[in-house]
């Protein structure tokens, strides 16, 4: 079932967490909310559960083409996992996920025996067999974080609102449960809305991802959309490493002059190419100020000898042995791509 | 078999750290405790059991008893309503009435004694509306006053000092901080998010709370309960003004001890003083039994909360 928010809006006393924002996931899909911490990820998510209202008059949430705006979260069919799992810690792992079903009441309340069952199905599902008899506090992180999913799947919940499940846990257990969330994500195709503020996370995992900033959408599209054509500055910058460089000139957005010193155009490390002086083409000349060639990958910050900044740069590690680069050479720069500033447009061509 | 490795710790020496709890333990409650038994045990097993369970006596244990387990049981709940209102609804005021609350603490126990006979005597601020021979329950709540006139009926009025219902009065309002100041750091730490997590569920409202909230909040209720109980059975100096002392029906255990060991007519058989320790070392046993039980209880439901 597909999740629709419409020009939802919060605002806690006088300050905008959220400003009419919109967003839409479709059914059986894995969205990413993305953006930094403060964008108002969590208050958006916690509208869309019912845990939290959105200012009065200003939207509405949809669950396929039911409005759910009004209804209790116990009413949407929502599965919720918290960043810090909220787990019940006087209840065994089973009796945790068997939760939702055993408080029901009256027929809709399945049998002693249906619920031991669907317990342990959960419980293979998130791959914890064996661990049924214990206690949330002799779990791992990871282990804990997948009880929470099954307890929040136990009621088959229409949509799962997920909370950055892998913030509180170590980058090595992230990458895996990141992995596993996704083919798990592949298996049962429930929709589902992950928040994060880890970019490689949203990027590696979801179907689509929207980035959002001081309680605005900035863009949303796939991953490679977002990545490879950021629509606004923010995007830019957030999405990896990026240079910004100023350009000698006015440029224009939607019409309104930007003024040199703010005129900028954004490339990525990697898409910078290095040459060897001699070589005469057209680019920036700069001085080579900081090399790092641990990894495949070497970096290397370069100050432009025109005195307008420092300039990343990224080589894959054969190329750059072969460069035999030292502290101090002069080098010449220049874009690979045409710059992406689509929405700084600039009125002549930078680096040339 | 490997050697076993000597475990590090911060803190110096288990066996010096054990032999001084020990020797302070000892020095401070074992001793003084052990001379109850030991003067007690001055008298014959016969002369023990006629002075310890004399009907006096009985009486004595059985309103101590059960008017500390009401009071418990009443700062339990009461107690939890309290904390929970403290922790969890920021209103103006609350950093006053959150001080207050150690007012029983800090108030000398007979400042508490004679405060509350003040309060709930026929003439006190309350007592004047609810005791039935109070100046304001006779005019206005009693069958001949104002209510009776009105309607033809009238409320009987309760009696609160000098009576059992004021031995009840005095321990609930000595035993309440405890309670409070034992789930106040539990319910901060009880996170809002397991109470949405059971929302979400499709939890009701009195389901989280019993299935959820409460089972959380065990543990700690139970320590504030042993608390309060232990303190109520413990209290002399509030109790003693607005009991009433009468023989038999409203004279505590502490009380008794006290009188035991002020009567001079003893007979030459046993000293007062043997007389006064076989009272209490009844009530150090089942005092001991019933805190040992409550321990157990508390020691069963926090059985998961092993970190
Ligand atoms: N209950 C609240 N009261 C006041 N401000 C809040 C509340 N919840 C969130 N905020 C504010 O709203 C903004 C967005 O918060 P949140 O949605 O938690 O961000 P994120 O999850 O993206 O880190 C933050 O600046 C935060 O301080
Ligand atoms: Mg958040």
């Amino acid at each position: 079932m597909s999740i629709t928010a419409s020009h939802i809006s919060k605002t806690f006393g006088d300050f905008a967490a959220l400003d009419k924002v919109s967003l839409h996931v479709p059914a059986g899909k894995l969205v990413a909310l993305l953006g930094p911490s403060g964008s108002g990820k969590t208050t958006l998510l916690r509208i869309i559960a019912g845990l939290e209202m959105a200012d009065e008059g200003s939207g509405h949430i949809l669950f396929g083409n039911e409005d759910v705006s009004l209804l209790p979260p116990g009413k949407r069919g929502v599965g919720f996992v918290f960043q810090h799992y909220a787990l019940f810690r006087h209840l065994s792992v089973a009796e945790n996920i068997a939760f939702g079903l055993r408080i029901r009441k009256g027929p809709e309340r399945p049998s002693k025996a249906t619920i031991t069952s669907r317990v342990q199905e959960l419980l293979a599902l998130v791959q914890l067999e064996h661990l049924g008899k214990r206690y949330p506090t002799q779990l791992s992180g990871g282990q804990r974080q997948r009880v929470a999913l099954a307890r929040a799947l136990a009621v088959q919940p229409k949509v799962l609102l997920l909370d950055e499940p892998f913030g509180a846990l170590d980058a090595k257990v992230r990458r895996d449960l990141r992995r596993w969330l996704r083919n798990f994500h592949d298996g049962i195709h429930i929709t589902t809305l992950f928040v994060t503020h880890d970019q490689e996370e949203a990027l590696e995992i979801a179907d689509d991802v929207v980035i959002l900033n001081s309680g605005r959408v900035e863009q949303v599209g796939s991953p490679q959309e977002v990545y490879d054509r950021p629509a606004t500055p923010f995007v830019h910058k957030f999405l990896g490493n990026v240079n910004q460089i100023l350009l000698p000139w006015e440029g224009i957005i939607q019409g309104t002059k930007v003024p040199v010193e703010e005129n900028v155009a954004f490339v990525r490390p990697h898409d910078i190419e290095l040459l060897r002086p001699e070589t005469a083409q057209p680019g920036a000349l700069a001085t080579v100020l900081d090399l790092h060639a641990a990894g495949p990958i070497a970096k290397i910050a370069a100050k432009r000898t025109d005195g307008r900044g420092i300039i990343d740069i990224e080589l894959p590690r054969a190329y750059f042995d072969q460069l035999n680069l030292r502290e101090g050479d002069t080098i010449l720069l220049r874009a690979r791509l045409e710059p992406v500033c689509q929405t700084i447009l600039v009125t002549k061509p930078p680096m040339t | 078999m490997f050697p076993r490795l000597k475990k590090h710790t911060v803190m110096p020496g288990f066996g010096m750290t054990l032999g001084f709890t020990l020797f302070y333990l000892s020095l401070i409650v074992l001793i003084p405790l052990s001379a109850v038994f030991i003067r007690a045990g001055g008298l014959s097993w016969h002369s023990f059991v006629d002075v310890a369970f004399s009907a006096r006596e009985l009486a004595a244990y059985r309103v101590t008893f059960l008017a500390s387990l009401a009071a418990a049981m009443v700062n339990a709940a009461f107690g939890l309503v309290l904390a929970w209102v403290l922790v969890r609804y920021p209103f103006r005021g609350r950093r006053v009435i959150d001080a207050l609350v150690d007012l029983p603490f800090a108030l000398p126990t007979a400042v508490a004694g004679i405060s509350l006979t003040a309060i709930y005597g026929k003439n006190g601020w309350i007592g004047r509306w609810i005791d039935p021979e109070g100046d304001m329950f006779l005019r206005f709540l009693s069958a001949n006053g104002l209510l009776g006139d009105c309607t033809g009926y009238g409320f009987a009025g309760i009696r609160v000092a000098y009576t059992e219902l004021g031995i009840f009065v005095a321990m609930t309002f000595i035993g309440l901080p405890f309670v409070v100041r034992t789930l106040q750091p539990v319910i901060e730490e009880l996170e809002p998010e397991m109470e949405e997590a059971a929302a979400t569920l499709g939890a009701t409202r009195l389901q989280t709370l019993s299935k959820v909230i409460l089972p959380e909040l065990m543990p700690a209720l139970l320590t504030g309960f042993a608390l309060a109980f232990a303190r109520a059975l413990g209290e002399y100096g509030s109790i003693i003004f607005i009991a009433g002392n009468q023989p038999g029906k409203t004279e505590i255990v502490p009380l008794r001890i006290l009188t035991k060991l002020e009567e001079s007519n003893a007979s030459a058989a046993h000293t007062p003083y043997a007389e006064a320790t076989a009272v209490a070392a009844i009530m150090l046993v089942a005092s001991f039994i019933l805190l040992l039980l409550i321990n157990l209880l508390q020691k069963w439901s926090r059985r998961h909360h092993a970190h």
